[in-house]
């Protein structure tokens, strides 16, 4: 437990340092602010530019459409910077070599794997959640007719689905030694997910539901079973991409 | 034009905080950076400067040279 | 009682037999010096010591303890110093010093302690600059300090002096032979000279396997050829002690070069009753006969040839 402590708290402080976290911080600051801005903004911007003898109807947004841009921004801005700026988790460890001195000092191979597992796992908790009440916040001042029902379900699915992608970079970044290959392999992954999407039986079962139905659960307040198949297979896959990754980095050269 | 922009300010303010935080942070770090050529510093103040959040970003994490 | 005991170790990249049954043991207490080219096998060697390499065949143990392969428990009993350690450049010294007692299992204080200690012997103890901002021979420096955090029972050098400046070289031996005392020292090198100045006991490496192995006295006793030099007064001496050993048949390689026949043979107390023989018949007084010991140069040469 020392040498798990220790080599968290080496990574927070070379995260720290090297602006990791900052930049983290203020980009998902910035979309949980975006957020419900461009949902109340956006379609009163629109209605101004348009000349005043065409008439559009344009609803009135409702604190759904705050979500909607959540979940829309989240996806691909922030998730994608997230991914962006750990590519390097384990290629820079590998390349410096700098893991040789903390084996031959004893310390276990899966104790860094875990370290860097939950470093990176808690980062995307403290980040994405802190987007996410920046933009419950200002939803509930411009929308004040809005519920919070079904939030936890529909907010929490697509956390679960950002932790998936993590167990992907890591086992990617076990694997191949590389900054980039590990940022292919998780796009790729998630191209794999729409593909799958095209056959039915596939996409009852598929963890995209976590990361597209995130609406659709806001509205309905139910999740379906097709959903609940999409939640069990995410929950399962992370689980076991942890332990392979773990297991593969045990038998895995350092230099 | 009718649009209430006092009714934004809640949200532009803290916006505008980070991104001015941001641009603060690349520009002070750029400017103490002695590993960066003066030609290269110049390019990236520019990049800092002009391109909104990504710029700043983009040279914090690719720019600073010193790992 | 043996601290590093490798037996029948083999190795292949490739088709390339870097290891072929490589066996030697170092005892408690000792400098062991591991000689070879570059390439012969050194490295590999202690790669797969430190659980970073897998053997093919054979066996490692430290401390009466199996390395095997990705685990690292051995490596506690174990300091390592690489040729160029790299160590997290975005950290201070003292910090990766923290870092390294905290993982080696050190009780806070004790680390604490430890670290100010060891810093202070490689004069970093005063540095608040981040690792990123180090010279060669400070990294170097920094090498020796962490790999003695733990009060490794075996240290284990692998070229340590080969990419540093002669007073950093200097710096580097005096700490080996400090360190000595209470640790077990195997260090690898093809700088013949570091050898003979702190080494007790030697291997040499050629091929992926041990041709040699012994003390340094040993191997020098052991070598088959000895050198030897006769000075005289004139040149005209020399010149005639020349001529009448060029009969002899156990001297060998006889060069004149002045006043100064040097030679070498195979068995050298022989040799020398037949040069004083041959001095007294013909009456030469000579300035100096000198027998010279082997160098480690030669013991390496013949080894490996």
């Amino acid at each position: 437990m020392r040498g798990f402590n220790a080599f968290v708290s080496k990574e927070l402080k070379e995260n720290m340092r090297n602006y990791k976290f900052f930049i983290l911080g203020i980009v998902f600051a910035i979309v949980g602010l975006l957020s419900p801005l461009s949902a109340k903004f956006l379609p009163e911007l629109m209605e101004n530019l348009l000349d005043e003898t065409i008439t559009i109807i344009l609803a009135e947004p409702t604190y759904i459409d705050s979500w909607l841009q959540f979940f829309s921004n989240i996806s691909q801005i922030a998730l994608v910077a997230f991914v962006l700026v750990f590519s390097s988790v384990m290629s820079k460890e590998y390349e410096q070599g700098t893991l040789v001195h903390m084996v031959t000092k004893g310390l276990p191979r899966l104790t860094i794997y875990a370290a860097k597992l939950s470093v990176l796992a808690l980062s995307w908790t403290v980040f994405y959640w802190l987007s996410f009440a920046i933009t419950l916040g200002y939803t509930a001042f411009y929308f004040p007719d809005g519920t919070t029902e079904g939030l936890l379900i529909s907010a929490g699915s697509f956390y679960l689905f950002g932790l998936l992608l993590i167990s992907v970079l890591m086992v990617a970044g076990v694997v191949f030694k590389n900054t980039y290959t590990p940022l292919l392999v998780v796009g790729g992954f998630i191209g794999l997910l729409f593909i799958g999407n095209i056959v039915p039986a596939v996409e009852r079962w598929s963890p995209l539901q976590l990361s597209t139905r995130n609406i659709e659960l806001l509205t309905t307040l139910e999740a379906d079973r097709a959903f609940t198949q999409g939640l069990i297979v995410t929950l399962v896959s992370i689980l076991v991409l942890s332990i392979l990754g773990g297991v593969i980095f045990k038998r895995k050269a350092l230099q | 034009m009718s649009i209430n922009f006092m009714e934004y300010l809640p949200i532009i303010i803290p916006l505008l905080i980070l991104q001015l935080i941001l641009l603060v942070t690349a520009i002070i770090h750029l400017v103490k950076n002695d590993r960066l050529k003066q030609n290269d510093k110049i390019i990236w103040a520019l990049v800092i400067i002009f391109i909104n959040i990504i710029g700043p970003i983009i040279y914090l994490i690719f720019g600073r040279k010193e790992d | 009682m043996a601290v590093l005991e490798i037996k029948a170790l083999k190795k292949t990249f490739g088709t390339q037999q870097v290891l072929n049954d490589v066996t030697f043991s170092v005892e408690k207490g000792s400098v062991y010096g591991f000689i070879g080219k570059n390439g012969a096998g050194k490295t590999t060697t202690m790669n797969i010591a430190l659980g970073l390499l897998k053997a093919d065949e054979g066996s490692i143990m430290i401390n009466d303890e199996y390395v095997h392969y990705g685990d690292t428990k051995t490596n506690q009993y174990v300091g390592y110093l690489p040729d160029v350690p790299e160590f997290y450049s975005f950290l201070t010294a003292g910090e990766y010093m923290t870092l390294c007692a905290d993982i080696s299992g050190l009780d806070k204080q004790r680390g604490k302690e430890k670290s100010a200690e060891l810093l202070k012997m490689v004069g970093l103890e005063d540095n608040k600059k981040r690792i990123k901002n180090y010279s060669r021979g400070m990294k170097q420096r920094l090498g020796i300090a962490q790999a003695l955090i733990n009060d490794p029972m075996l240290l284990i050098c692998d070229e340590p002096t080969s990419a540093l400046d002669p007073i950093g070289r200097q710096q580097l031996l005096s700490v080996l032979q400090k360190v000595k005392e209470h640790t077990t020292v195997i260090f690898s090198t093809h700088i013949l000279s570091d050898v003979e100045a702190i080494c007790d006991e030697v291997a040499i490496l050629n091929d992926g396997r041990i041709v040699k192995q012994g003390t340094v006295k040993q191997l020098k006793a052991g070598i088959d050829s000895e050198n030897w030099t006769v000075v005289f007064e004139s040149e005209e001496d020399a010149k005639v002690f020349y001529d009448i050993l060029l009969t002899e048949k156990e001297i060998n390689s006889l060069v004149i070069n002045g006043a100064t026949v040097d030679g070498a043979a195979t068995d050298a107390k022989k040799a020398m009753i037949t040069i004083l023989k041959h001095l007294n018949r013909l009456s030469l007084i000579p300035v100096k006969v000198e027998r010279k010991e082997a160098t480690m140069e030669e013991v390496f040469m013949e080894a490996i040839r």
